[in-house]
Protein backbone atom coordinates (compact mmCIF):
# COMPACT_ATOMS: atom_id res chain seq x y z
CA UNK A 1 0.00 0.00 0.00
CA UNK A 2 1.32 3.38 -0.43
CA UNK A 3 2.58 5.75 2.23
CA UNK A 4 -0.56 7.12 3.77
CA UNK A 5 -0.74 10.96 3.42
CA UNK A 6 -0.67 11.54 7.34
CA UNK A 7 0.52 9.75 9.53
CA UNK A 8 1.22 9.75 13.72
CA UNK A 9 3.68 7.48 15.36
CA UNK A 10 3.63 7.07 18.84
CA UNK A 11 2.45 11.01 19.59
CA UNK A 12 2.27 11.55 22.92
CA UNK A 13 2.00 14.77 24.68
CA UNK A 14 1.73 15.50 28.71
CA UNK A 15 0.03 18.41 30.64
CA UNK A 16 1.33 18.24 34.35
CA UNK A 17 0.46 14.77 35.29
CA UNK A 18 -2.65 14.16 32.96
CA UNK A 19 -1.49 12.14 29.53
CA UNK A 20 -3.20 13.70 26.76
CA UNK A 21 -1.94 11.77 24.26
CA UNK A 22 -0.38 8.52 25.42
CA UNK A 23 1.87 6.92 22.31
CA UNK A 24 -0.55 7.91 19.37
CA UNK A 25 -0.22 6.23 16.01
CA UNK A 26 -2.85 6.88 13.72
CA UNK A 27 -2.69 6.74 9.62
CA UNK A 28 -4.92 8.46 7.18
CA UNK A 29 -4.75 6.81 3.70
CA UNK A 30 -6.13 8.06 0.26
CA UNK A 31 -9.65 8.31 -0.49
CA UNK A 32 -10.51 7.68 3.28
CA UNK A 33 -12.37 9.00 6.22
CA UNK A 34 -10.86 8.02 8.88
CA UNK A 35 -13.31 8.91 12.25
CA UNK A 36 -11.92 9.66 15.32
CA UNK A 37 -14.10 9.10 18.25
CA UNK A 38 -14.07 9.27 22.06
CA UNK A 39 -15.68 10.49 24.91
CA UNK A 40 -15.52 14.39 26.44
CA UNK A 41 -11.91 14.75 27.64
CA UNK A 42 -10.59 11.73 25.49
CA UNK A 43 -7.84 14.22 24.08
CA UNK A 44 -9.32 14.58 20.63
CA UNK A 45 -8.94 18.24 20.46
CA UNK A 46 -4.91 18.01 22.05
CA UNK A 47 -4.61 15.55 19.25
CA UNK A 48 -6.34 17.74 16.57
CA UNK A 49 -3.78 20.63 17.99
CA UNK A 50 -0.70 18.43 17.31
CA UNK A 51 -1.78 17.45 14.18
CA UNK A 52 -2.51 21.15 13.03
CA UNK A 53 0.81 22.31 14.33
CA UNK A 54 -0.90 24.96 16.87
CA UNK A 55 0.78 22.12 20.06
CA UNK A 56 3.74 20.47 19.57
CA UNK A 57 4.05 16.89 20.97
CA UNK A 58 6.41 16.04 23.69
CA UNK A 59 7.73 13.16 21.77
CA UNK A 60 6.59 11.33 18.42
CA UNK A 61 6.75 12.07 15.03
CA UNK A 62 3.88 13.74 12.32
CA UNK A 63 4.75 12.90 8.58
CA UNK A 64 2.32 14.52 6.74
CA UNK A 65 2.39 14.15 2.32
CA UNK A 66 5.84 12.45 2.67
CA UNK A 67 7.25 14.98 4.83
CA UNK A 68 8.45 15.23 8.51
CA UNK A 69 6.17 18.03 9.74
CA UNK A 70 6.61 17.51 13.33
CA UNK A 71 8.29 20.89 14.06
CA UNK A 72 6.29 22.93 11.79
CA UNK A 73 4.02 25.38 12.78
CA UNK A 74 -0.13 25.85 11.86
CA UNK A 75 0.99 27.79 8.76
CA UNK A 76 3.69 26.31 7.36
CA UNK A 77 1.66 22.97 7.91
CA UNK A 78 -1.15 24.79 5.83
CA UNK A 79 0.98 25.41 3.10
CA UNK A 80 1.66 22.01 2.54
CA UNK A 81 -2.23 20.88 2.35
CA UNK A 82 -3.46 20.37 5.76
CA UNK A 83 -7.03 21.82 5.46
CA UNK A 84 -8.75 22.18 8.77
CA UNK A 85 -11.99 23.10 10.43
CA UNK A 86 -12.36 24.40 14.20
CA UNK A 87 -14.69 22.59 17.31
CA UNK A 88 -15.73 26.45 17.69
CA UNK A 89 -16.46 28.07 14.17
CA UNK A 90 -13.78 30.42 13.44
CA UNK A 91 -14.49 32.25 10.97
CA UNK A 92 -13.81 36.31 10.07
CA UNK A 93 -17.00 37.14 11.80
CA UNK A 94 -16.65 40.87 10.28
CA UNK A 95 -16.58 39.79 7.12
CA UNK A 96 -19.34 38.58 4.45
CA UNK A 97 -19.15 35.17 3.01
CA UNK A 98 -17.65 35.99 0.20
CA UNK A 99 -14.68 38.22 1.83
CA UNK A 100 -13.79 34.79 4.23
CA UNK A 101 -13.72 32.56 1.59
CA UNK A 102 -11.52 34.72 -0.78
CA UNK A 103 -9.20 35.35 1.85
CA UNK A 104 -8.55 31.32 1.43
CA UNK A 105 -8.14 31.57 -2.60
CA UNK A 106 -5.64 34.40 -2.68
CA UNK A 107 -3.55 32.73 0.36
CA UNK A 108 -3.42 29.64 -1.48
CA UNK A 109 -2.84 31.30 -4.72
CA UNK A 110 -0.10 33.27 -3.22
CA UNK A 111 -1.25 36.48 -3.96
CA UNK A 112 -1.85 37.67 -0.11
CA UNK A 113 0.55 40.19 -0.39
CA UNK A 114 -0.14 41.92 -3.48
CA UNK A 115 -0.70 45.65 -2.04
CA UNK A 116 -1.89 47.73 -5.09
CA UNK A 117 -4.37 45.33 -6.79
CA UNK A 118 -7.98 45.62 -6.05
CA UNK A 119 -8.81 42.06 -4.13
CA UNK A 120 -12.32 42.43 -5.04
CA UNK A 121 -11.85 42.49 -8.46
CA UNK A 122 -9.60 39.71 -8.93
CA UNK A 123 -12.10 37.76 -11.55
CA UNK A 124 -10.31 34.45 -11.59
CA UNK A 125 -10.47 34.19 -7.55
CA UNK A 126 -13.93 35.67 -7.45
CA UNK A 127 -15.25 32.75 -9.74
CA UNK A 128 -13.47 30.41 -7.80
CA UNK A 129 -15.18 31.64 -4.42
CA UNK A 130 -18.64 31.79 -6.44
CA UNK A 131 -17.43 28.10 -6.96
CA UNK A 132 -16.75 26.94 -3.32
CA UNK A 133 -19.82 28.92 -1.91
CA UNK A 134 -21.65 26.65 -4.49
CA UNK A 135 -20.59 23.55 -3.45
CA UNK A 136 -21.37 24.13 -0.05
CA UNK A 137 -24.80 25.75 -0.58
CA UNK A 138 -24.02 29.46 0.00
CA UNK A 139 -24.19 30.74 -2.90
CA UNK A 140 -27.19 32.67 -2.01
CA UNK A 141 -25.28 34.28 0.97
CA UNK A 142 -22.16 36.02 -0.73
CA UNK A 143 -22.73 39.32 0.45
CA UNK A 144 -24.15 38.34 4.43
CA UNK A 145 -21.68 38.66 7.17
CA UNK A 146 -20.85 36.16 8.40
CA UNK A 147 -21.64 36.60 12.44
CA UNK A 148 -25.13 36.56 10.78
CA UNK A 149 -25.62 33.45 8.76
CA UNK A 150 -26.78 30.39 10.70
CA UNK A 151 -24.67 28.16 12.66
CA UNK A 152 -25.04 25.51 10.77
CA UNK A 153 -24.33 27.84 7.46
CA UNK A 154 -20.68 29.10 9.34
CA UNK A 155 -19.62 25.22 9.85
CA UNK A 156 -20.37 24.97 6.08
CA UNK A 157 -18.61 28.32 5.12
CA UNK A 158 -15.35 26.45 6.86
CA UNK A 159 -15.84 23.71 4.68
CA UNK A 160 -15.66 26.25 1.83
CA UNK A 161 -12.38 27.67 2.95
CA UNK A 162 -10.63 24.67 3.51
CA UNK A 163 -12.06 23.49 -0.05
CA UNK A 164 -10.10 26.79 -1.36
CA UNK A 165 -6.92 25.25 -0.23
CA UNK A 166 -7.55 22.65 -2.00
CA UNK A 167 -5.86 20.57 0.73
CA UNK A 168 -4.31 17.18 0.84
CA UNK A 169 -6.06 16.25 3.76
CA UNK A 170 -8.69 17.64 5.94
CA UNK A 171 -8.99 17.56 9.37
CA UNK A 172 -12.42 18.61 10.57
CA UNK A 173 -13.44 19.18 14.25
CA UNK A 174 -16.86 17.96 15.08
CA UNK A 175 -18.17 19.41 11.98
CA UNK A 176 -21.79 18.62 13.17
CA UNK A 177 -21.44 20.04 16.32
CA UNK A 178 -24.51 21.57 17.94
CA UNK A 179 -26.33 20.68 14.57
CA UNK A 180 -30.08 19.95 14.56
CA UNK A 181 -30.78 16.41 12.70
CA UNK A 182 -31.39 18.37 9.23
CA UNK A 183 -28.04 20.12 9.61
CA UNK A 184 -26.36 16.73 9.83
CA UNK A 185 -28.12 15.56 6.60
CA UNK A 186 -26.88 18.63 4.60
CA UNK A 187 -23.25 17.96 6.05
CA UNK A 188 -22.81 14.51 5.52
CA UNK A 189 -23.70 14.58 2.04
CA UNK A 190 -21.78 17.33 1.69
CA UNK A 191 -18.73 15.36 3.59
CA UNK A 192 -19.10 12.05 1.48
CA UNK A 193 -17.64 12.65 -1.87
CA UNK A 194 -14.93 14.67 -0.30
CA UNK A 195 -12.86 11.91 0.44
CA UNK A 196 -12.12 11.20 -3.02
CA UNK A 197 -10.38 14.54 -3.19
CA UNK A 198 -8.75 14.37 0.12
CA UNK A 199 -9.00 11.91 2.48
CA UNK A 200 -10.47 13.35 5.64
CA UNK A 201 -9.35 12.94 9.45
CA UNK A 202 -13.53 13.73 11.64
CA UNK A 203 -13.28 13.96 14.74
CA UNK A 204 -17.35 13.67 15.35
CA UNK A 205 -19.69 13.21 18.21
CA UNK A 206 -22.43 12.01 16.44
CA UNK A 207 -22.12 8.61 16.26
CA UNK A 208 -24.94 8.32 13.40
CA UNK A 209 -22.76 10.41 11.07
CA UNK A 210 -19.80 8.74 11.67
CA UNK A 211 -21.01 5.16 11.12
CA UNK A 212 -22.53 6.72 8.07
CA UNK A 213 -19.38 8.17 6.47
CA UNK A 214 -16.53 6.24 8.10
CA UNK A 215 -14.52 4.23 6.25
CA UNK A 216 -12.22 3.59 9.30
CA UNK A 217 -12.89 4.15 12.61
CA UNK A 218 -9.74 4.70 15.80
CA UNK A 219 -11.01 4.87 19.18
CA UNK A 220 -9.27 7.55 21.82
CA UNK A 221 -9.97 6.99 25.83
CA UNK A 222 -7.29 8.49 28.33
CA UNK A 223 -5.35 9.87 25.24
CA UNK A 224 -4.83 5.92 23.64
CA UNK A 225 -6.13 4.41 21.00
CA UNK A 226 -7.85 1.38 21.98
CA UNK A 227 -9.18 0.00 19.17
CA UNK A 228 -9.04 0.95 15.35
CA UNK A 229 -11.38 -0.58 12.62
CA UNK A 230 -13.91 -0.74 9.98
CA UNK A 231 -17.37 0.80 11.10
CA UNK A 232 -18.38 -3.09 12.29
CA UNK A 233 -15.54 -4.42 13.95
CA UNK A 234 -15.92 -0.63 16.04
CA UNK A 235 -19.26 -1.66 16.72
CA UNK A 236 -18.90 -4.78 17.49
CA UNK A 237 -15.75 -4.51 19.90
CA UNK A 238 -16.38 -4.88 23.60
CA UNK A 239 -14.12 -2.45 24.73
CA UNK A 240 -15.28 0.17 23.22
CA UNK A 241 -18.74 -0.88 23.82
CA UNK A 242 -17.74 -0.71 27.32
CA UNK A 243 -15.65 2.52 27.52
CA UNK A 244 -17.95 4.55 25.27
CA UNK A 245 -20.58 3.70 22.83
CA UNK A 246 -22.65 2.12 25.70
CA UNK A 247 -25.64 0.69 24.50
CA UNK A 248 -26.24 3.60 22.16
CA UNK A 249 -24.87 1.25 19.32
CA UNK B 1 -25.77 62.02 8.68
CA UNK B 2 -23.13 61.69 5.78
CA UNK B 3 -21.24 58.94 3.80
CA UNK B 4 -18.27 58.49 4.97
CA UNK B 5 -16.55 58.86 1.60
CA UNK B 6 -18.30 62.37 0.24
CA UNK B 7 -16.66 63.10 4.45
CA UNK B 8 -13.29 62.27 3.67
CA UNK B 9 -14.04 64.44 0.18
CA UNK B 10 -15.49 67.20 2.37
CA UNK B 11 -12.12 66.92 4.60
CA UNK B 12 -9.72 66.52 1.91
CA UNK B 13 -11.24 70.16 0.16
CA UNK B 14 -11.06 72.15 3.50
CA UNK B 15 -8.07 71.28 4.27
CA UNK B 16 -6.89 72.71 1.21
CA UNK B 17 -9.43 75.41 1.31
CA UNK B 18 -8.69 77.07 4.61
CA UNK B 19 -4.81 77.65 3.95
CA UNK B 20 -5.40 78.92 0.36
CA UNK B 21 -7.93 81.30 1.91
CA UNK B 22 -5.69 82.20 4.47
CA UNK B 23 -2.38 82.85 2.09
CA UNK B 24 -4.70 84.54 -0.33
CA UNK B 25 -5.82 87.86 2.96
CA UNK B 26 -1.88 87.19 4.49
CA UNK B 27 -2.70 84.94 6.86
CA UNK B 28 0.91 83.46 6.81
CA UNK B 29 0.19 81.95 10.31
CA UNK B 30 -2.55 80.16 9.50
CA UNK B 31 -0.94 78.62 6.76
CA UNK B 32 2.19 77.33 9.55
CA UNK B 33 -0.88 75.89 11.45
CA UNK B 34 -2.32 74.29 8.71
CA UNK B 35 0.81 72.53 7.53
CA UNK B 36 1.77 71.10 11.04
CA UNK B 37 -1.71 69.76 10.71
CA UNK B 38 -0.71 68.08 7.53
CA UNK B 39 2.22 66.96 8.89
CA UNK B 40 0.81 65.58 11.82
CA UNK B 41 -2.09 63.47 10.05
CA UNK B 42 0.61 61.69 7.91
CA UNK B 43 2.42 60.37 11.12
CA UNK B 44 -1.18 59.81 12.54
CA UNK B 45 -2.12 57.94 8.94
CA UNK B 46 1.02 55.98 9.89
CA UNK B 47 -0.07 54.58 13.07
CA UNK B 48 -3.48 54.21 11.92
CA UNK B 49 -2.17 51.40 9.34
CA UNK B 50 -0.78 49.65 12.28
CA UNK B 51 -3.16 50.49 14.79
CA UNK B 52 -6.35 50.38 13.26
CA UNK B 53 -5.84 48.14 9.88
CA UNK B 54 -4.14 45.59 12.59
CA UNK B 55 -5.15 46.25 15.82
CA UNK B 56 -1.16 46.53 16.89
CA UNK B 57 -1.74 49.39 20.11
CA UNK B 58 2.05 50.75 19.24
CA UNK B 59 2.78 53.44 22.01
CA UNK B 60 6.40 53.41 20.35
CA UNK B 61 6.16 55.68 16.69
CA UNK B 62 7.50 58.43 17.65
CA UNK B 63 10.78 56.42 17.29
CA UNK B 64 10.24 56.46 14.02
CA UNK B 65 8.64 59.78 13.73
CA UNK B 66 12.41 60.71 15.29
CA UNK B 67 14.07 58.43 12.92
CA UNK B 68 12.34 61.03 9.67
CA UNK B 69 13.20 63.68 11.67
CA UNK B 70 16.97 62.84 12.42
CA UNK B 71 17.15 61.88 8.77
CA UNK B 72 16.68 65.19 8.06
CA UNK B 73 18.39 66.41 10.54
CA UNK B 74 21.93 64.54 10.23
CA UNK B 75 21.84 64.76 6.13
CA UNK B 76 20.75 68.12 6.08
CA UNK B 77 23.22 70.30 8.55
CA UNK B 78 25.98 68.00 6.84
CA UNK B 79 24.72 69.25 3.46
CA UNK B 80 24.65 72.56 4.98
CA UNK B 81 28.39 72.88 5.91
CA UNK B 82 29.36 71.40 3.02
CA UNK B 83 31.22 67.87 5.01
CA UNK B 84 30.11 64.40 4.37
CA UNK B 85 28.65 61.95 6.48
CA UNK B 86 31.08 59.57 5.86
CA UNK B 87 34.23 59.99 3.99
CA UNK B 88 35.92 56.00 4.80
CA UNK B 89 35.22 53.33 3.26
CA UNK B 90 33.25 55.59 0.66
CA UNK B 91 32.10 58.48 0.46
CA UNK B 92 28.52 59.78 1.51
CA UNK B 93 27.87 62.98 1.82
CA UNK B 94 25.01 65.25 3.53
CA UNK B 95 21.83 66.87 1.20
CA UNK B 96 19.51 70.05 0.94
CA UNK B 97 17.64 67.84 -1.55
CA UNK B 98 14.14 66.98 -0.20
CA UNK B 99 13.43 63.84 -2.17
CA UNK B 100 16.41 62.43 -1.00
CA UNK B 101 15.75 63.10 2.50
CA UNK B 102 12.24 61.44 1.93
CA UNK B 103 13.78 58.54 0.46
CA UNK B 104 16.52 58.18 3.65
CA UNK B 105 13.73 58.91 6.08
CA UNK B 106 11.24 56.18 4.34
CA UNK B 107 14.30 53.41 4.11
CA UNK B 108 15.30 54.03 7.73
CA UNK B 109 11.77 54.31 9.45
CA UNK B 110 11.05 50.92 7.58
CA UNK B 111 14.10 49.54 8.83
CA UNK B 112 13.73 50.73 12.36
CA UNK B 113 10.25 49.27 12.02
CA UNK B 114 11.55 46.21 11.17
CA UNK B 115 13.81 45.54 13.92
CA UNK B 116 11.33 46.89 16.66
CA UNK B 117 8.35 44.70 14.88
CA UNK B 118 10.58 41.56 14.27
CA UNK B 119 11.00 41.93 18.45
CA UNK B 120 7.81 43.22 20.04
CA UNK B 121 5.58 41.52 17.62
CA UNK B 122 5.72 38.54 19.11
CA UNK B 123 4.29 39.68 22.26
CA UNK B 124 0.75 41.31 22.27
CA UNK B 125 -1.92 43.33 24.41
CA UNK B 126 0.07 45.45 27.03
CA UNK B 127 3.46 43.45 26.71
CA UNK B 128 3.49 44.67 22.71
CA UNK B 129 2.05 48.60 24.42
CA UNK B 130 5.11 48.51 26.80
CA UNK B 131 7.64 46.72 25.07
CA UNK B 132 6.75 49.07 21.68
CA UNK B 133 7.10 52.62 24.61
CA UNK B 134 10.23 50.73 25.58
CA UNK B 135 11.73 50.70 22.44
CA UNK B 136 10.52 54.66 21.73
CA UNK B 137 12.43 55.81 25.08
CA UNK B 138 15.57 53.57 24.19
CA UNK B 139 15.78 55.80 21.14
CA UNK B 140 14.95 59.09 22.96
CA UNK B 141 18.16 58.75 25.29
CA UNK B 142 19.93 57.94 22.50
CA UNK B 143 19.51 60.91 20.82
CA UNK B 144 20.43 62.60 24.11
CA UNK B 145 23.86 61.41 24.56
CA UNK B 146 24.64 61.56 20.55
CA UNK B 147 26.80 65.21 20.88
CA UNK B 148 28.08 65.23 17.41
CA UNK B 149 23.70 65.97 16.36
CA UNK B 150 23.05 68.27 19.32
CA UNK B 151 22.35 65.90 21.95
CA UNK B 152 19.72 66.89 24.46
CA UNK B 153 19.52 70.72 22.48
CA UNK B 154 18.96 68.99 19.15
CA UNK B 155 19.75 70.41 15.47
CA UNK B 156 19.29 74.01 13.91
CA UNK B 157 19.20 73.87 9.90
CA UNK B 158 19.14 77.27 8.56
CA UNK B 159 17.67 76.70 5.69
CA UNK B 160 15.19 75.07 4.52
CA UNK B 161 15.27 72.18 2.49
CA UNK B 162 15.18 72.44 -1.23
CA UNK B 163 12.60 70.87 -3.77
CA UNK B 164 13.25 70.96 -7.51
CA UNK B 165 11.02 73.64 -9.10
CA UNK B 166 9.66 74.67 -5.76
CA UNK B 167 10.62 77.79 -3.27
CA UNK B 168 10.15 75.76 -0.06
CA UNK B 169 10.48 78.67 2.17
CA UNK B 170 7.78 80.20 0.62
CA UNK B 171 4.85 78.69 3.53
CA UNK B 172 2.02 78.36 1.34
CA UNK B 173 4.90 76.06 -1.65
CA UNK B 174 5.82 73.77 1.36
CA UNK B 175 2.28 73.63 2.38
CA UNK B 176 1.21 72.12 -0.76
CA UNK B 177 4.17 69.84 -0.75
CA UNK B 178 3.30 68.33 2.41
CA UNK B 179 -0.78 68.53 1.40
CA UNK B 180 0.07 66.55 -1.56
CA UNK B 181 2.03 63.98 -0.08
CA UNK B 182 -0.63 63.43 2.66
CA UNK B 183 -2.82 63.04 -0.04
CA UNK B 184 -0.99 60.60 -1.82
CA UNK B 185 -0.38 58.54 0.98
CA UNK B 186 -3.81 58.47 2.29
CA UNK B 187 -5.02 57.00 -1.62
CA UNK B 188 -2.37 54.43 -1.53
CA UNK B 189 -3.82 53.42 1.97
CA UNK B 190 -7.44 53.19 0.53
CA UNK B 191 -5.73 51.23 -2.47
CA UNK B 192 -3.88 48.85 0.61
CA UNK B 193 -7.06 48.22 2.50
CA UNK B 194 -8.88 47.24 -0.49
CA UNK B 195 -6.30 44.83 -1.81
CA UNK B 196 -5.51 40.90 -0.47
CA UNK B 197 -2.97 42.34 1.46
CA UNK B 198 -5.67 44.65 2.94
CA UNK B 199 -8.42 41.59 3.53
CA UNK B 200 -5.08 39.32 5.16
CA UNK B 201 -4.40 42.15 8.05
CA UNK B 202 -8.09 42.96 8.66
CA UNK B 203 -8.65 39.19 8.90
CA UNK B 204 -5.33 38.40 11.49
CA UNK B 205 -6.81 41.18 13.34
CA UNK B 206 -10.06 39.69 14.00
CA UNK B 207 -8.70 36.07 14.23
CA UNK B 208 -5.62 35.02 13.74
CA UNK B 209 -5.68 31.03 14.26
CA UNK B 210 -8.09 31.20 10.97
CA UNK B 211 -5.26 33.05 9.24
CA UNK B 212 -3.05 30.19 10.18
CA UNK B 213 -5.08 28.00 8.87
CA UNK B 214 -5.39 29.49 5.31
CA UNK B 215 -1.65 29.11 5.36
CA UNK B 216 -0.78 32.42 6.16
CA UNK B 217 1.55 34.13 8.99
CA UNK B 218 -0.02 36.21 11.69
CA UNK B 219 3.57 37.43 12.58
CA UNK B 220 5.06 38.00 8.62
CA UNK B 221 1.89 40.16 8.20
CA UNK B 222 1.71 41.99 10.95
CA UNK B 223 5.47 43.07 10.78
CA UNK B 224 5.00 44.41 6.90
CA UNK B 225 2.02 46.30 8.38
CA UNK B 226 4.31 47.60 11.37
CA UNK B 227 7.24 48.30 8.47
CA UNK B 228 5.22 50.27 6.53
CA UNK B 229 3.31 51.92 9.18
CA UNK B 230 6.88 53.07 10.42
CA UNK B 231 8.01 54.57 7.19
CA UNK B 232 5.28 56.77 6.96
CA UNK B 233 5.51 57.79 9.93
CA UNK B 234 9.22 58.44 9.33
CA UNK B 235 8.57 60.67 6.37
CA UNK B 236 6.02 63.04 8.59
CA UNK B 237 8.89 63.18 10.94
CA UNK B 238 11.53 64.33 8.12
CA UNK B 239 8.43 66.71 6.99
CA UNK B 240 7.72 67.61 10.66
CA UNK B 241 11.46 68.78 11.02
CA UNK B 242 11.73 71.03 7.95
CA UNK B 243 9.03 72.52 8.80
CA UNK B 244 10.79 73.72 12.30
CA UNK B 245 13.73 73.68 10.76
CA UNK B 246 14.62 71.78 13.86
CA UNK B 247 14.95 68.57 15.31
CA UNK B 248 15.32 67.66 18.65
CA UNK B 249 14.97 64.39 20.84
CA UNK B 250 11.77 65.32 22.17
CA UNK B 251 10.78 64.31 19.03
CA UNK B 252 11.33 60.74 19.93
CA UNK B 253 9.77 61.26 23.37
CA UNK B 254 6.70 58.94 24.67
CA UNK B 255 4.51 62.69 24.78
CA UNK B 256 4.62 62.29 20.76
CA UNK B 257 3.59 58.68 20.52
CA UNK B 258 0.89 59.86 22.76
CA UNK B 259 0.05 62.52 20.72
CA UNK B 260 0.14 60.62 17.47
CA UNK B 261 -2.21 58.04 18.78
CA UNK B 262 -4.48 60.74 20.58
CA UNK B 263 -5.05 61.74 16.72
CA UNK B 264 -5.94 58.61 15.75
CA UNK B 265 -8.44 57.99 18.61
CA UNK B 266 -10.12 61.39 18.47
CA UNK B 267 -10.74 61.20 14.45
CA UNK B 268 -11.47 57.33 14.54
CA UNK B 269 -9.51 54.16 14.66
CA UNK B 270 -9.16 52.56 11.51
CA UNK B 271 -10.89 55.13 9.64
CA UNK B 272 -9.14 56.59 6.74
CA UNK B 273 -9.56 60.24 7.49
CA UNK B 274 -9.28 59.85 11.31
CA UNK B 275 -6.30 61.12 12.13
CA UNK B 276 -6.62 63.63 9.57
CA UNK B 277 -9.17 64.83 11.51
CA UNK B 278 -7.79 64.04 15.11
CA UNK B 279 -4.67 66.07 14.22
CA UNK B 280 -7.09 69.30 12.74
CA UNK B 281 -9.04 69.25 16.39
CA UNK B 282 -5.83 68.55 18.01
CA UNK B 283 -3.95 71.93 16.87
CA UNK B 284 -7.13 73.77 17.06
CA UNK B 285 -7.31 72.41 20.26
CA UNK B 286 -3.89 73.71 21.26
CA UNK B 287 -4.24 77.24 19.29
CA UNK B 288 -7.91 78.46 20.90
CA UNK B 289 -7.17 77.24 23.98
CA UNK B 290 -3.99 77.47 24.72
CA UNK B 291 -4.40 80.65 24.34
CA UNK B 292 -6.86 80.83 26.75
CA UNK B 293 -5.40 78.55 29.77
CA UNK B 294 -2.33 76.93 30.50
CA UNK B 295 -4.04 73.87 31.12
CA UNK B 296 -5.55 73.15 27.79
CA UNK B 297 -4.69 69.99 27.80
CA UNK B 298 -7.20 69.50 30.52
CA UNK B 299 -10.11 69.75 28.38
CA UNK B 300 -7.81 67.97 25.38
CA UNK B 301 -8.02 64.94 27.90
CA UNK B 302 -11.82 65.80 28.50
CA UNK B 303 -12.62 65.56 24.71
CA UNK B 304 -10.48 62.23 24.48
CA UNK B 305 -12.65 60.69 27.30
CA UNK B 306 -15.79 61.59 26.09
CA UNK B 307 -14.43 60.16 22.69
CA UNK B 308 -13.03 56.83 24.25
CA UNK B 309 -16.85 56.79 26.55
CA UNK B 310 -19.03 57.47 24.08
CA UNK B 311 -17.93 57.37 20.44
CA UNK B 312 -16.03 54.60 19.69
CA UNK B 313 -15.68 55.10 16.39
CA UNK B 314 -14.03 58.46 17.09
CA UNK B 315 -15.28 62.12 15.32
CA UNK B 316 -15.68 59.96 11.87
CA UNK B 317 -17.73 57.69 13.47
CA UNK B 318 -20.28 60.25 14.98
CA UNK B 319 -20.45 62.11 11.98
CA UNK B 320 -21.16 59.31 9.28
CA UNK B 321 -22.91 57.29 12.14
CA UNK B 322 -21.19 53.96 11.75
CA UNK B 323 -19.79 52.48 15.10
CA UNK B 324 -16.53 50.30 13.99
CA UNK B 325 -13.75 51.42 11.60
CA UNK B 326 -12.13 48.97 8.94
CA UNK B 327 -8.27 49.65 7.65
Amino acid sequence: MDEPVLSLREVSKTFGVLKASDGVSLDLRAGEIHALIGPNGAGKSTLIAQIAGSLRPDSGTIRFAGQDVTRLGPSARARRGLGRSFQISQVIAGFTVRQNILLAVQARAGRAYAMLRRAARDNDAMQQVTEYAQRVGLAERLDVEASDIAHGERRRLEIAMALAMRPKVFVLDEPMAGMGAEGVAVMTQLLDPLRHEAPILLVEHDMQAVFALADRISVLVYGRIIASGSVAEIRNDPEVRRAYLGDEA
Amino acid sequence: MIAEKHLNWLIAALLLAVPVCAWWFGEIYTVTLATRVVVLALAGVGLNLALGAGGLVSLGHAAFFGVGGYAMGILASHGQNYDPILTEPFLIEGTKSMPVIWLVAIIAGGLSALAIGALSLRTSGVYFIMITLAFGQMFYYFAISWPAYGGEDGLSIYVRNGFPGLNTLQPIQYFALCYVLLIAVLLLCARLGASPFGLALNAVRQSAPRVETVGLSPLRLRLTAFVISGAITALAGALFADLSRFVSPTMFSWHTSGEIMIFVILGGVGRLYGPVIGACLFILLEHWLGGVSEYWQLFLGLLLLGVVLFARGGVIGVLTRKEAGHG
